[in-house]
């Protein structure tokens, strides 16, 4: 899948009522701090310098 | 539907992780979080459009700026299961439909369940209709794929019986490793035409009340695992009459009959995307014209559409569609006979050549542009009682630009 048909789905999703797309946050920062407040979210991201209040699945290609 | 995406997301991220992750960072949630609770978005387009030879706009063939698309939506997260989201649309496309205000769709989302591999929503209120390739998106500009869609699925003439229905509908998507994904829609409701979209396709002469009974839609969805392949298969029954005016009305009481089938393929490649719909529609029309009449034509149509990715911000499009209203009458030669030479014989079909394309000028921010090369006026309105004297060509054009802004 491209990014292209996740922008797709989201605004198939946003726009018909069909449902709510993800959060967007601008950096890895954010996004670490947004998994950390938000219960039941998952991130994903490449570095990671502090592990404190979340639960981390490491991912090899 | 959410998991189902996130699962979506996870096999992406793991191919794509290391190029995109420093640069862009995506958050998916199970819960939505109490900040989140409400979302607000909308979309404003603004377009010109020019017609030679053909109603489909207007009647006098100008430059128009009629092209407008506006809407404001909300959504709000009432607790884990509940959901309440309505949208209201402003429309503006001259002869195309009605123009004006109108909600567009106000319903409560309910997740009835939802576990890793299956997920069940029910929505009830106003809906759009989720069962064609572009049903739900038509109105929103820079989710279709073109300015005008192919007329013969998406008959700006029919739209406020297309565009979706208040009832219910159902939505049951399961993922499964080995088979794929699946979609199944259902849905059940009316919907409610206003006396300008009557008249436009009826006739400035039709005095009474069109009225939908019901319409009926199923569709299946499949998505093979790890194809950029999608199929889909979609069925709609409905009903709808016409209760003639007092005096003078031209037409008489009417009941019709509506069924519409449709087959439709989707391949989303890293830059090229073909899609297609087969379709097959019945109408069957007891009385309206007067009290004895009965038929019910069949009418056939496709289209194949391709979109190609030159970078991140061009896509261009080419599309080839075809229609006819009465597969025993391809060319439209016994309309000619039986109205008497009144209704010439390219009104019983539709062909569409198109080309265009988008400029994304930012992420939310994008310009479009297209050509049309038409054939038949089967698609032009009014529908019941044409306006040769208007469309009075067999090939006419059109070419139309737009901008819109997202949010």
């Amino acid at each position: 899948m491209y990014p292209y048909q996740l922008d797709r789905i989201w605004n198939k999703l946003t726009y018909s009522g069909l449902g709510v797309a993800p959060v967007m946050v601008v950096s890895p920062e954010a996004l670490i701090d947004a998994v950390r407040k938000t219960p039941g979210a998952i991130g994903y991201f490449g570095k990671l310098n502090d592990e404190k209040g979340i639960y981390v699945i490491e991912i090899k290609d | 539907m959410l998991l189902k995406l996130k699962t979506k997301v996870v096999s992406v991220y793991i191919k794509i992780l290391f190029i995109l992750v420093s640069t862009f960072c995506m958050l998916s949630t199970n819960t939505m979080a109490s900040e989140q609770d409400f979302l607000l978005h909308g979309f404003i387009s603004q377009g010109l459009i020019d017609v030679d030879g053909s109603n489909f706009v207007n009647d006098d063939g100008d430059v128009s700026a009629e092209l407008t698309e506006l809407g404001l939506n909300g959504s709000y997260q009432l607790n884990s299961a509940f959901r309440l989201a309505g949208q209201v649309v402003y429309l503006d496309g001259g002869n195309r439909y009605a123009k004006g205000l109108r909600i567009d769709y106000a319903l409560l989302d309910w997740s009835v369940y939802d576990d890793s591999s299956w997920q069940a929503s029910i929505y009830l209120g106003r809906f759009k209709n989720n069962h064609w390739l572009y049903s739900s998106s038509r109105d929103i500009p820079f989710a279709r794929p073109s300015i005008t869609l192919p007329q013969s699925v998406y008959f700006d003439g029919f739209r406020d019986f297309a565009v979706g229905s208040d009832g219910v509908a159902i939505k049951i998507s399961h993922s499964d490793d080995d088979y794929g994904d699946f979609d199944f829609n259902l849905s059940y409701g009316a919907s409610i035409v206003s006396d300008q979209q009557a008249e436009m396709i009826l006739s400035k002469l039709a005095q009474g009340k069109v009225k939908q009974d019901y319409s009926a839609q199923a569709s299946i969805y499949w998505q093979p695992a790890f194809s950029s392949w999608r199929f889909g298969v979609s069925l709609l029954d409905s009903i709808f009459n016409y209760n003639a005016g007092d005096n003078l009305d031209l037409f008489v009481d009417g009941d019709f009959s509506f069924q519409f089938y449709t087959v439709n393929a989707l391949y989303e490649g890293e830059n090229w995307e073909f899609s297609g719909e087969i379709h097959q529609t019945r109408l069957t029309t007891e009385g309206f014209y007067n009290p004895e009449y009965d038929k019910a034509p069949v009418g056939q149509g496709f289209y194949l559409q391709s979109r190609y990715k030159v970078n991140n911000k061009l896509t261009l499009l080419a599309r080839y569609e075809r229609f006819y209203n009465d597969k025993n009458d391809k060319n439209g030669k016994k309309l000619e006979e039986s109205t008497g030479g009144f209704v010439p014989a390219y009104f019983g079909y539709h062909r569409d050549t198109a080309v265009g394309m988008s400029y994304d000028l930012s992420s939310n921010f994008s310009l479009r542009l297209e050509y049309h090369w038409f054939q038949g006026a089967g698609r032009l309105t009014p529908v019941v009682l044409p306006n040769p004297q208007v469309n009075d060509s067999k090939n006419w054009q059109l070419w139309a630009v737009q901008l819109m802004y997202w949010f």
